[in-house]
């Protein structure tokens, strides 16, 4: 995400001359160099996000080990799963002990389900990112055709009718949350038409109607944004000056102006994937699909807190990795999104 | 008054508006009545009619306790409702409040604040909730609390951003001048400027809030029994599909509706800021798609196989736009010529139509503007219709060459590219033979280090570098004619010598025409051989530099002549100045357009417009052949020319002015 | 009619150094034009004497140490009043152009709302504005109509010294003279100390008695405008000199068009390479400043 820039020096020159003793390379070396700053503050986020998930327990009021058991529950056992949780010992043993756990691959028991944390998450993660990801291909694969295609259309004040229609089918789509979308899928095809399989993930047909129902909103969210950066590209000075230049059009919106629409786009993209892991919690819970949504909604009513720890810790990364990886294809894409950040 | 109109207008004058509006009403309504209204259908449960399906007492059936669902969905809808506004404002409270902090901070806790709010950002909404949705429990306060918590972050970073544009501002400087503290300068000049598109972002939010609480609510972690809200209805819905699937359409519907509404509202929100909001700059050049063409004239289209005698020719030229009372002419009649290799200067103010007639001949005045004329010809070509021929004969022969150098490179794009473009497009080169011809352009701009240049993009160059670049793309296609825009204004004066120079020079060696606009008429007299002088749209004035300067024939050219600075003015020479502003665009007079602030108009410049017409010479000293069309010949818009060279000596408060002969 | 003294000051945005030892002294009621190029640091040293950066040096007006002033009472920032280059940005959207101006009045005065109303009319008339427009926001004005309300609010607040940084940078020719002209009278009428910014050297000799030339932080040349312009020593200075054009069209470098084809604007150092020690040093670069114009 773009940082906030500290308040310009004023009368610094810009640009030109402080920096022109650049080395010929530096283009390349600036990418390796911002790609190392990238990483390095992947690893930092990551090391806060571990922090966060230790202190999301410790922040908990009361007494949790009391929480998990119920009501019923005896001293004994209280005091057994205190100590289970590592609750009797220091805070900073407590960390200092969970922070090397995560980083060998332990994290910890269910508390329901005695498994290893780790097993569950193993098995749960890939039938996730089996939605996830095809559906973000889908989102981008639609979205960025249909948004320029919509900005041709209706450059300088033209296609009233076709922007009316486009902004009320996207305004629509993204105005219902994807669980609502599967929902309605659900009756409608599921139980109505009975054309697909009735739950969980048994083949291609029962994956339709998940991915269908995650790539609505942020597809319709997406194409209006790609549509209102193309239409700023297709104002922009340098476009006019190029369509003076006589180039024909297929060079000029392929060289001048789909460049510049993608740095937007991918921004938004970034974030349309951490919305969409967001999207599979719901979107699973509604088909019964055995990922990591049904497994954390059932540990935060359970208590499950190991197994909420750890979920937390696997989409949260993902989440992450996903701003690293926009971060450097915008870097390899934008130059000067390179220099503002460093 | 105005305002009062500008909310009517923004309510109920679009489709979209209008849906936000009964929308909301509508919502507000429901959330408020439907308690009284519905409230004993939604909790009267009767077991005997448990599940049932769709009837005529229960338009979309009963849950398992027999209460009608569609009741219990209207009755719902002030709690989601009220749920999100809550959620909404504690974050919005929260995240401006962490935005307002940071932008006050020193620097560090600014950077550390800015680095929190990327990482939370990184996150989406749900993923935050449910971490707070751990810590607090579940149910209605704790999911308020957890949907809150993360919208803060949202606030924060456009708090932020928002504040550091906004503290960059002079206002901001000026009033920390006055001796205001701090805290005043916040509430009185910040705080204000930042309020809209903040409210904006929130009434948005309230939107999403509605949302994810309807979907930590559709998971269980939500709104807890016996309380409920849409998404705990459609999570119950859903549980009984089989039975009855109609149950989850009315909770769908509501959450569908209700978030629609809030996007609506808030375009239409943005819409009312946009309204009231500061002016817009006035465009310098309006883009639309190529105009439409109205007036031919009769036999003119025939083509001329070679330009020998003319390069350029424009008669008559007029460029409108509509507007909200009829229509805006920037251009209303501007005609000159240019001979192959000549230097024409235009000259003019803001508000003169100069650079908008660049565009009319380049052909890049886009709908809704028009382009007219009696003539519009370019090497005998004519540039009022769109045809390939157009196209073909700007794309080869005009080079084109704007004022901000920096946004006419395309960031995107290496200047390389740029440069062998029109070679490969124009002249059918191959890529290798265009970058060699790319690198010699560039020696001959005099820019350093050419391959280096060639292989970087626009931000690495200075301004100078890049007016250099522009001008070598400009003239990559050898081009019979360079049409510059202001090429200098945005340079410092070293840089602005060695590009006009170069600008002559490159001339003069290729015999190329050079149209050269400026506003500064002391750039005009160095580089160019004749000028034309622009006033609201008309040319006024059109004569050889030399007699331009020595000896103006217009007002208007005398008096911006009198008040150009010039170094050798001392503090004792009186500085002349015309009172009053230009015409605007959308004005129609009858007279002369310069009368209003002319010291010598009289009743008839008032009430008849004087057309362009050729001045017999009688200066004395010297004759100036009378030659034929341009050359050395010249012509004014003015019923009283100051035919001996007038020069306006001082201003008196009642208009008069003394003209020395 | 306060001195303004200036002695090394220095503005250091970590390593980059922006105003490098700058030394002046401004007699009371004359005014002085800094002029430079685009990255010579003469907005910098405006905005330092304002005290809107931070700076080493000694500042003073009539001999009180402006630093320490402001640091005791927030109101000796109203000492030095500056005038800043675009007017769209130095006036407050929201603010009324009466509000713009009543801010700048001075405290409480006793008799109250009517005397002040009295005094933003008596302010716009000097300014020669409508006092019809008061009620206005500034997006209603145009932009020269706005840098004079701009004036009236720097003499609102009465200033010993006034700066003016590029002021009419943005405004038309017809529109500058009238600024320019206003700007003169007001400073001779009331006797301000006036630091005038400029890169465009062809307004120096009319409106300023001494003039200041300034390269990349340093104070290269220092003296009564006149003689500066008409026989400039440093070889800075009289590049910048010989380089301003004149609407006569007899500028210094060449008085008609050169049609020999020789490269007589081919620069002495090449752009980009460090300049031998005394050599006019070429600094090809953009102005940070944005223009308005049409």
């Amino acid at each position: 995400m773009a940082q906030v820039t500290t308040t310009a020096a004023q009368g610094r020159p810009p640009g030109g001359d402080g920096r022109t003793a650049v080395r010929p390379s530096a283009a390349a070396q600036g990418l390796a160099r911002f790609a190392a700053q990238r990483l390095a503050r992947l690893v930092i986020s990551v090391f806060i996000l571990v922090t966060a998930t230790f202190f999301m327990i410790q922040a908990i009021p009361g007494n949790p080990a009391a929480d998990t058991l119920g009501q019923q529950a005896t001293k004994q056992l209280i005091q057994l799963r205190t100590r289970q949780l590592g609750l009797d010992k220091p805070l900073l043993t407590q960390y200092w002990d969970y922070l090397t756990g995560v980083a060998r691959g332990h994290l910890g028991t269910s508390f329901i389900s005695t498994e290893p944390v780790s097993t569950i998450l193993a098995a749960r993660t890939p039938p996730t990112l089996e939605l996830a990801i095809p559906a973000f291909l889908i989102v981008i694969l639609v979205s960025v055709p249909l948004g320029f295609v919509m900005a041709l259309r209706t450059q300088d004040g033209r296609g009233e009718r076709t922007r009316l229609a486009f902004i009320a089918v996207t305004g629509l789509g993204n105005s219902t949350p994807d669980f609502v979308w599967a929902t309605l899928f659900s009756v409608v095809f599921i139980v109505g038409l009975k054309l697909f399989p009735v739950a969980g993930d048994t083949g291609f047909a029962s994956h339709v109607l998940p991915v269908a129902a995650l790539v609505i909103g942020p597809a319709a969210t997406l194409s209006r944004i790609v549509r209102v950066e193309a239409l700023k590209v297709l104002a922009s000075d340098y476009v006019l000056a190029a369509r003076g230049r006589r180039l024909p059009s297929w060079l000029l919106y392929l060289r001048h102006v789909l460049p510049n629409m993608l740095t937007a786009a991918l921004t938004y993209g970034g974030m349309v994937f951490a919305g969409l892991i967001a999207g599979t919690v719901l979107v699973e819970n509604v088909f019964a699909w055995p990922g990591l949504g049904t497994e954390v909604v059932q540990a935060v009513v359970d208590k499950d807190y190991p197994v909420i720890q750890g979920i937390l810790l696997v989409l949260g990364t993902i989440c992450l990795v996903t701003q690293l990886l926009v971060d450097i294809t915008l870097g390899v894409l934008d130059p000067r999104s390179r220099i503002r950040e460093s | 008054m105005g305002a009062q109109r500008n909310w009517y207008r923004s309510l109920w004058g679009s489709p979209s508006a209008i849906a936000a509006t009964v929308l909301v009403g509508g919502l507000v309504f429901v959330a408020v009545a439907a308690g009284w209204l519905w409230g004993h259908g939604a909790t009267a449960s009767n077991v005997a009619i448990s599940s049932e399906g769709p009837s005529a007492a229960h338009l979309l059936g009963t849950d398992p306790l027999g209460r009608d669902i569609l009741d219990r969905t209207l009755v719902a809808t002030r709690s989601s409702l009220v749920l999100a506004v809550l959620a909404t404002a504690t974050g919005g409270v929260v995240g401006v409040g962490l935005g307002m902090l940071s932008a006050v901070a020193g620097p560090v806790m600014r950077r550390l604040l800015g680095a929190l709010i990327s990482l939370l950002l990184s996150f989406p909404a749900l993923l935050l909730a449910i971490f707070f949705a751990v810590i607090f429990g579940v149910g209605s306060a704790a999911s308020v609390i957890a949907v809150g918590a993360s919208f803060a972050p949202g606030f924060a970073r456009l708090t932020q951003t928002l504040g550091a544009s906004i503290a960059d501002r002079e206002f901001i400087h000026a009033a920390r001048l006055l001796g205001k503290s701090r805290w005043y300068v916040i509430r009185r000049h910040l705080l204000p400027n930042v309020a809209e598109p903040i409210v904006l972002y929130g009434t948005v939010h309230v939107g999403q809030a509605i949302l994810v609480l309807a979907g930590l609510s559709f998971l269980g972690l939500g709104v807890q029994l016996p309380a409920y809200d849409w998404g705990s209805l459609l999570e119950q819905g859903l549980a009984r599909v089989y039975e009855s699937p109609a149950g989850v359409v009315a909770p769908a519907v509501a959450i569908a509706v209700a978030g629609l509404a809030c996007n609506l509202a808030g375009e239409v929100w943005a819409d009312i800021i946009g309204r009231s909001g500061s002016a817009r700059p006035v465009a310098s050049r309006r883009t639309g798609r190529k105009g439409q063409v109205t007036s031919a004239p009769a036999g003119a289209s025939g083509e001329r196989p070679d330009g020998a005698d003319w390069l350029l020719r424009v008669d008559g030229l007029r460029v409108c736009f509509p507007a909200a009372a009829g229509e805006s002419a920037p251009v209303r009649d501007v005609s000159f010529t240019i001979r192959p290799g000549e230097r024409l200067g235009i000259v003019g103010e803001s508000g003169s139509g100069k650079s908008l007639t660049a565009l009319a001949i380049a052909g890049l005045v886009r709908a809704p503007g028009r382009v007219e004329a009696r003539r519009l010809e370019f090497l005998g070509v004519d540039l009022l219709r769109p045809s390939p021929q157009r196209s073909k004969v700007l794309g080869r022969n005009l080079g084109l060459v704007f004022q901000d150098p920096g946004g006419t490179l395309n960031p995107a794009v290496r200047i390389g590219t740029h440069l062998r473009e029109p070679a490969q497009a124009h002249l059918g080169m191959s890529r290798k033979a265009a970058k060699a011809r790319a690198l010699a352009a560039l020696e001959m701009v005099l820019l350093p280090e050419p391959l280096r240049r060639y292989r970087q993009h626009q931000h690495e160059l200075s301004g100078g570098m890049r007016q250099r670049v522009s001008i070598a793309i400009g003239l990559a296609a050898e081009p019979r004619l360079l049409l510059a825009d202001e090429p200098t204004t945005a340079l410092d004066v070293l840089v602005q010598r060695d590009i006009l120079g170069l600008l002559v020079r490159l001339s003069t060696e290729r015999s190329t025409g050079l149209v050269l606009i400026s506003h500064d008429l002391a750039v005009v007299a160095e580089t160019c051989e004749r000028a034309v002088v622009m006033y609201a749209g008309f040319v006024v004035e059109d004569a050889p530099v030399a007699v331009l300067l020595g000896a103006p024939a217009h007002p208007y050219t005398a008096a911006l002549l009198a008040a150009t600075p010039d170094i050798a003015r001392g503090p004792d020479q009186t500085l002349p100045t015309v009172d009053g502003r230009v015409p605007g665009p959308e004005q129609d007079l009858a007279g002369c357009y310069f009368a209003a602030r002319c010291p010598l108009a009289t009743d008839r410049c008032r009430a008849e417009r004087p057309p362009l017409l050729r001045l017999a010479s009688r200066a004395p000293g010297g004759a100036d052949p009378v030659g034929g069309d341009g050359g050395s010949g010249r012509s004014v818009a003015c019923w009283y020319p100051l035919v001996g060279g007038g020069r306006f000596r001082s201003l008196t408060g009642a208009g008069q002015a003394e003209v020395a002969e | 009619m306060r001195d303004l003294h200036v002695a090394g000051l220095t503005v250091r945005y970590g390593d980059f150094t922006a105003v490098d030892q700058v030394s002046f002294d401004v007699p009371g009621g004359k005014v002085l034009g800094l002029a430079g190029e685009s990255g010579s640091g003469k907005s910098t040293v405006a905005r330092a004497i304002a005290g809107l950066v931070r700076s080493r040096g000694t500042v003073q007006v009539g001999g009180t140490d402006l630093r320490r002033a402001r640091r005791r009472d927030a109101q000796a920032r109203r000492i030095v009043q500056m005038i800043f280059q675009d007017p769209t940005s130095s006036l407050d959207p929201r603010f009324t152009v009466r509000e713009c101006i009543l801010e700048a009045l001075p405290g409480r005065r006793a008799g109250s709302r009517r005397s002040m109303t009295e005094r933003v009319e008596e302010l716009l008339s000097v300014v020669a504005l409508d006092p019809a427009i008061s009620a206005m926001p500034p997006r209603m004005l145009s932009g020269g109509q706005r840098q004079r309300v701009a004036i009236a609010r720097a003499l609102a607040a009465e200033p010993e010294v006034l700066i003016a940084d590029e002021v009419t940078a943005s405004l038309d020719v017809s529109v500058q003279a009238v600024v320019l002209n206003l700007l003169k009278r007001i400073q001779g009428e009331l006797g301000l100390t006036m630091l005038f910014i400029t890169h465009n050297l062809a307004v120096v000799r009319y409106i300023c008695d001494d003039l200041a030339i300034l390269n990349q932080g340093k104070l290269v040349e220092h003296g009564p405008a006149g003689q500066l312009l008409d026989q400039p020593q440093d070889p800075y200075t009289a590049a910048l000199v010989g380089a301003v054009l004149r609407p006569g069209g007899q500028s210094a470098v060449n008085g008609a068009p050169s049609a020999s084809g020789q490269p007589q604007d081919a620069p002495a150092v090449p752009v980009g390479v460090p300049a031998p020690a005394g050599q006019p040093k070429r600094s090809g670069e953009t102005r940070d400043d944005d223009h308005l114009r049409g």
